[in-house]
């Protein structure tokens, strides 16, 4: 799986300005809908969906990164948006330090594999600290997407 | 468990700390190897001396690295193969084939 193929180029936030977790998902959804890529009615309880996950457990999974997801109708096939919080924002992480980088993933119910495929794409790129690094730089959605794509061909 | 084999092998005498045990199972759970099970093994895993390695197919995971685990991307009725060392490893690898022969999510 390639991260541009599920990623909404449009609906990427290359410099957030989240006051909280609660915010960041938010607004990343909302990003998603303004995309078109998921219907109005549906934003609210996709959002949600995504914090009652987080409280389950964050998606905060180390390294500076976030996956917060659901699955829902709402999505025919997985799609994501990457936001960058150049300030860092507290996620209650595992390893307990602050998210850089947001991946939030949207995926059809009933299809688990693609949505495992979407977080083993996204965490074999986010292995490399110089694409962690890259991102963290980037300050405009063009930048993100470029990196995205290098990503890809590598 | 259809899937189950195990050996355990007590090396001696230099190494006689060294227990080694490895499973073949099915995973069961009903939306795979995600973040919340992985974080499961994670805890089941913390604090233990030894290594323990999850493996699909030609990946392999340290069973502490949320990272590698998510690598896996093991979807239901996938077949792992456990393997670790240490003392007491045959204790963290009966929790894990445990948790991997449930159909439900684990709560955190």
């Amino acid at each position: 799986m390639r991260l541009t193929e599920f990623v909404v180029r449009e609906a990427i936030l290359p410099d957030i300005q989240a006051s909280s977790k609660s915010d960041a998902i938010s607004q990343m959804v909302a990003s998603l809908k303004n995309a078109g890529k998921i219907r109005p009615a549906d934003e609210e309880a996709i959002i949600g969906a995504i914090q009652k996950r987080e409280e389950l457990g964050s998606t905060g999974i180390g390294r500076g990164v976030a996956v917060p997801h659901t699955k829902h109708p709402s999505a025919e096939s997985i799609i994501a948006t990457v936001a960058i919080c150049h300030d860092g924002l507290d996620f209650e992480s595992l390893d307990g330090g602050d998210v850089f980088i947001l991946f939030l993933l949207v995926s059809p119910p009933e299809r688990p594999g693609d949505h495992l495929r979407g977080l083993e794409t996204i965490t074999r790129h986010l292995k490399s600290d110089d694409f962690c690094n890259f991102l963290k730089q980037s300050t405009t959605q063009d930048q993100v997407w470029e990196l995205l794509q290098e990503a890809d061909d590598h | 468990m259809q899937f189950h084999y195990s050996t355990q092998t007590h090396l001696s005498p230099s190494m006689s700390e060294v227990v080694l045990d490895t499973r073949k199972v099915k995973l069961n759970l009903a939306q795979g190897l995600h973040i919340r099970a992985c974080s499961k093994i994670i805890a089941l895993t913390n604090g233990f001396d030894g290594q323990v390695t999850i493996r699909h197919g030609d990946r392999s995971a340290d069973a502490t690295s949320m990272f590698e685990l998510i690598q896996l991307a093991a979807v239901p009725g996938a077949e792992l193969v456990l393997s670790g060392t240490g003392d007491g490893v045959e204790m963290i690898l009966d929790a894990l084939e445990e948790l991997f022969s449930r159909q439900t999510e684990p709560e955190e």
